[in-house]
């Protein structure tokens, strides 16, 4: 009966998972769309950076410094469609308002040739290839130049530069992320698990709970008693032999501090073996951590610890510390909203049916728990990398982030304010790498919203 | 102290003895204990084999707080709880999970009670998973099927997600998650209150059909009395984390001997425009359960209150065969 | 208008646009409400009950819904009958409030946590009123005392959170009353109150009634709570109204399959500890609003359901004598089908 009437009430419906409607409300969203699609085309360049540069990242042309935009004709000069075209560029001072200027001369055409062979490359760091866009033999041979958008103030392609840069400022969000999301995501598990639960760091021999833990599981604690005494009395003799040592090498007044400091430490860990229940929190431990570095202004923190990096350290070094600094300020934001989500997982109902059932702890972890918090951790991602790249920008340009002869946006950027806002009026084109950052942080925002409205379970009817 | 407690020895499946649950609120820097929510206070009762126990009561009567410490998902404060006879207040968790086994729940949410990233048929399977069951993957799938059909949904339906269903076939899943194992106990924590008044009445007599079929034990945690009355042999009537009476439920019906359950039926409206009955509205609000009143805890909205009920805490007490009432006074109902 | 008429729904029709599709909430609902009449619309999760009584008040979430035909004419306190469909939103304003108030199911989430009870009530009073701010807390502090809010005036400087669910109830039925509305919509008020409590407030609501006289539009699911309040009753199943009688006749004579399988469906505490018959329930589930069935849309659960008749065109919402409407093209049938079995 049940049966005929559920056929007649339900149309075959097609059944989705949680993901697959995600995906379609994710592709409703035309913004979100527009940012992806960005994206790609950004991280696509970034890896193909090498065959979209005409010339290798540090190739410099000391004497085209600032060099504008070099001109590419379309039409010769009776106004005819060719095959596109340069001309070669020399840089004068003009006498009279001492600026530099460039001029063309166009006696010989130089054609721009697609797919050519060009200076060899790795592709991906151990493919050898030599394939580029664009360029020709003039352009090995310096006859000419093609500098799409101008030059930088070693005289290096700019257009290039920025492809090359785009590895760094591009992957750098999503590495410092990576790594403040390892430990956000490690801090803030432990954090919402142990949270209302302490753990108990160690029992005192004559404290009552002791002889309860004794009765409850005799054999193994005698055992666990033992380990637990040779650890603290291990520290005991430890101290005492720091103490014997200050004792020996300062004879006056810094003696008898160290002596009654070394006693009463003794005492306390006699105290800490005989009475006490020593209960940590994990949870307030961590908690009180992400707050005193939420405490310090992130760029403050970000400042000192780039200055501790040491000058000269090979650039991918300097990468990876970047890194690093990046997530350290910034892991405890995700440690937070994390603790926040397994606190509220822990306590859904379908968490404590499956306790209810018998199921272990780490069962519930990953079975009931993690996977919840799946989809919050995509939209926090994506939301995060944004800030990472602008952070590793303000580093940059600052000059304690990246450093020449790498590149990146930020560190592009910081050539524009070089010489004063006269360069601004100039040399515009020096500012098309923070155009990048702009397009860049947005569109990861675009993204971030749309997955959040179509991975949100409240967006559901 | 010993208490008269309501409990017969033979044929109990769980019984509950003096139990207690306090939530510490704590305060201040050093996150020390400064009050006590008394969500359940010093409640006894048994649950025989066979039997749907009805458990009543209001919210912030303590009901829900009862069915998960029975079933050890909130460690309880003091008390025992029995399971066939074993004490298993203090059993720790791997001895715990054999009986989890025996024990099962029903939650009242059936939309938070399922996993959204999971199949129906990953739901249903995970206990029979989880206790190693059924051997194969392939019998698992079979049981699973059985399973569905029991609770009357479509076996077909079996790699469909949980939002693909309504409310009450919602409900059906969580019922056939619980039966999977082969319980002998379950506690349906409000399993119809969050559904439509025509998809309750499936769900109750589902349930019905199951206790018959499977002879289950059901302790049914509700706050609306008539559904309990229709399920239930026995109802306790909780309130402010005390029972306030114990009795077979035509009894509890025909003839209430605790004014606060005289209020409650009296309270609910029936759904006859012709009868009109005199109704006991009770004044107030339920106090809170931080600071429940002293003596008894009904007594500041109770209309036969005297002086001695905020002297004295009534013991839960026989006052007819099977009729167990927590009142001081006996002049009354 | 008939004179004492005092609320006049005509094929009321509201859609909303989704990306899934069009869901239509309510599709062609028709009732009247008298004066000093408690109205109840009945029904399931997904009726359009609700939808129903925010379209009375414009207040329908605009996108995705729409109020999309019909009208609603409304008699205003000065003698003027408006059609609340055509009216501006800034002539709506004027009529939320003072004309018709509302009270919602969840007392927690509509009062403003961050003002006082006291401001809360005052403000409407000022608004709709024109009175001064000390003369409003004045009625402010009446009001409470009216609804049964033990030393009112104390109270005024509470906060909603330092009041109980049944206490907010309280306060929101005396900002919804302070105006004096000639018609109050009540969506669910007593849903989320415990028993007792809800008992408390049906009392406080039927005393009200009798001394102010305004009519109720009563919006529930819960069939006791219409036996005891309601005049008449408007049965709704899947957007459209499927019965509309008197209480009386509703819950005695019904004859609508569906009104007659909820209540059997309904556990009845009087009938259960004398003989305990199983309940009868509604198979099947309430149906997808983005795929309603095709003809009547009860037929899928329907347990007079007839191949060709019931599965093909709408049925019409007919009187069946006495103002005892009925949607079902089988009714004198299963009328004179049970009168055989009886």
């Amino acid at each position: 009966m049940t049966r005929k009437i559920e056929a007649r009430s339900q149309g075959a419906l097609q059944s989705r998972s949680f993901f697959q409607e995600a995906w379609i409300r994710f592709r409703r969203h035309p913004l979100a769309r527009l940012g992806g699609g960005v994206l790609l085309v950004l991280y696509l360049g970034a890896l193909f950076a090498d065959f979209l540069a005409p010339y290798p990242e540090t190739k410099s042309f000391r004497d085209l410094t600032f060099s504008p935009p070099t001109p590419v004709h379309w039409r010769d000069e009776n106004g005819r469609l060719t095959r596109p075209y340069v001309c070669a560029v020399e840089r004068k001072r003009n006498l009279e308002t001492f600026k530099l200027e460039f001029t063309q001369n166009c006696a010989q055409k130089y054609t721009i040739y697609f797919f050519v062979q060009g200076e060899p490359y790795r592709f991906l760091g151990f493919i050898p290839a030599n394939l580029r866009l664009m360029g020709g033999e003039w352009l090995q041979n310096e006859q000419a130049h093609l500098f799409l958008w101008g030059t930088d103030d070693f005289g290096r392609d700019l257009w290039g530069r920025i492809w090359y840069g785009a590895r760094v400022s591009l992957t750098i969000g999503i590495f410092a992320t990576a790594l403040a999301l390892l430990i956000g995501v490690f801090m803030g598990s432990l954090s919402g698990f142990f949270a209302g639960k302490p753990l108990t760091l160690s029992i005192g021999l004559f404290n009552p709970a002791y002889r309860e833990f004794v009765s409850r599981n005799p054999l193994p604690s005698l055992f666990k008693t033992l380990l637990w005494l040779a650890l603290w009395g291990g520290l005991a003799w430890l101290v005492w032999v720091m103490l014997s040592g200050f004792w020996a090498t300062t004879r006056g007044f810094e003696a008898v501090v160290f002596g009654v400091l070394g006693v009463g430490i003794l005492l306390a860990i006699a105290y800490a073996v005989l009475f006490p229940l020593i209960k940590i929190d994990l949870d307030t431990i961590i908690m009180r951590t992400t707050e005193i570095l939420a405490a310090i202004p992130d760029l403050f923190l970000l400042i000192t610890l780039s200055v501790l990096i040491p000058q000269g350290i090979p650039p991918a070094m300097r990468f990876y510390l970047v890194v690093c600094i990046l997530s350290f300020v910034n892991w405890g934001g995700l440690a937070r909203v994390m603790r926040g989500q397994i606190l509220q997982l822990r306590e859904m109902e379908y968490a404590q049916a499956a306790q209810a059932m018998g199921a272990s702890d780490s069962r519930v972890i990953t079975r009931h728990i993690l996977p919840g918090t799946f989809t919050f951790l995509i939209v926090s991602v994506t939301l995060a990398i944004p800030g990472f790249i602008l952070a590793e920008s303000g580093l940059s340009f600052i000059g304690l982030g990246i450093q020449e002869p790498a590149s990146s946006w930020g560190l592009l950027l910081s050539k524009a304010q070089a010489q004063g806002i006269t360069a601004f009026v100039d040399r515009p084109w020096l500012l098309i790498p923070g155009l990048f950052i702009f397009i860049a942080i947005l569109s990861f925002n675009f993204m971030g919203d749309g997955l959040r409205d179509a991975l949100d379970p409240r967006a559901k009817r | 102290m010993s208490m008269p407690t309501p409990t017969a020895v033979a044929t109990s499946l769980v019984e509950v003895q003096n139990l207690k649950k306090w939530f510490p609120i704590r305060g201040g820097i050093l996150s020390r204990v400064v009050a006590n929510v008394k969500a359940v206070n010093d409640v006894s009762f048994d649950v025989k084999r066979g039997e749907v126990l009805g458990l009543v009561g209001e919210s912030g009567s303590g009901k829900t707080t009862v069915g998960r410490t029975v079933l050890r998902l909130i460690e309880p404060t003091s008390g025992t709880i029995r399971f066939d006879g074993h004490d298993i207040t203090h059993l720790p968790k791997p001895q715990l999970r054999a009986y989890r086994r025996k024990m099962q729940i029903i939650f009242q949410d059936p939309f938070a009670s399922l996993n959204p990233r999971m199949t129906v048929g990953d739901i249903i399977a995970e206990p029979l998973v989880i206790h190693n069951l059924e051997g194969s993957a392939q019998a698992r799938t079979e049981r699973v099927a059985e399973l569905l059909q029991m609770v009357g949904l479509n076996p077909d339906h079996i790699r469909r997600y949980p939002h693909e269903f309504s409310g009450g076939q919602r409900q059906r899943i969580g019922i056939a998650r619980a039966l999977a194992v082969r319980p002998e106990f379950i506690v349906a924590d409000e399993p119809v209150s969050a559904l439509d008044v025509s998809i309750q009445a499936q769900v109750v007599n589902l349930l019905q059909d199951l206790k018959e079929q499977l002879g289950l034990t059901i302790l049914f945690i509700a706050h609306d009395l008539a559904v309990v009355e229709y399920i239930s042999d026995r109802i306790a009537v909780m309130y402010l984390g005390k029972v306030m009476e114990l009795a077979s439920s035509k009894d509890l019906y025909r003839s209430p001997k605790h004014p606060y359950t005289e209020a409650l039926l009296s309270a609910i409206p029936v759904p006859d425009p012709t009868v009109k009955r005199e109704r006991i509205v009770l004044q107030g609000d339920i106090p809170s359960p931080i600071n429940p009143p002293s003596g008894c805890v009904f007594r500041t909205r109770c209309r036969y209150a005297i002086k001695e009920c905020a002297e004295v805490v009534p013991e839960l007490r026989e006052v007819a065969p099977g009729h167990f009432k927590a009142c001081i006074r006996d002049d009354i109902l | 208008m008939d004179e004492k008429r005092l609320l006049e729904v005509k094929d009321l029709k509201v859609h909303f646009f989704t990306d899934d599709g069009v869901v239509k909430a309510v599709d062609g609902v028709s009732f009247h409400i008298d004066k000093g009449e408690t109205l109840a619309v009945v029904g399931e999760s997904g009726s359009g009950k609700s939808v129903t009584s925010l379209a009375i008040m414009r207040l329908i979430p605009n996108p995705p819904g729409r109020i999309v035909g019909g009208e609603m004419l409304f008699r205003g306190k000065d003698g003027q009958v408006k059609d609340l469909v055509k009216q501006d939103e800034a002539s709506m304003r004027k009529i939320r409030g003072n004309d018709i108030a509302m009270i919602f199911q969840e007392p927690m989430t509509s009062l403003n946590p961050v003002y006082t009870v006291g401001d809360q009530i005052a403000e409407a009073i000022m608004l709709h009123q024109g009175k001064s701010r000390k003369e409003a807390l004045e009625l402010s502090a009446e009001m409470l005392d009216l609804v049964g809010i033990p030393e009112p005036r104390k109270r005024l400087s509470n906060y909603p959170h330092q009041m109980s669910g049944g206490m907010r109830q309280r306060v929101m039925i005396a900002m919804a009353l302070s105006c004096n509305p000639s018609l109050l919509i009540a969506d669910e008020p007593t849903t989320a109150l415990d028993v007792t409590i809800q008992a408390q407030i049906l009392e406080l609501m039927y005393k009200l009634q009798e001394e102010i006289g305004m009519s109720i539009l009563f919006i529930t699911h819960n069939l006791g709570v219409v036996a005891e309040m309601a005049d008449r009753v408007v049965v709704m199943y899947a957007g459209r109204a499927v019965e509309e009688a008197d209480v009386t006749a509703t819950f005695k004579r019904s004859k609508h399959p569906y009104t007659m399988g909820l209540l059997n469906s309904v556990p009845r505490l009087d009938l259960a500890a004398e003989h305990r018959q199983r309940l009868e329930a509604i198979p099947g589930n309430v149906p997808n609003p983005l795929h309603l069935p095709a003809g009547c849309a009860f037929h899928p659960r329907c347990k007079y359901f007839q191949e060709g008749r019931c599965n093909t065109d709408i049925p019409e919402l007919q009187d069946t004598g006495g103002g005892h409407m009925v949607r079902c093209v089988r009714w004198a049938e299963i009328q004179s089908e049970l009168e055989v079995k009886a």
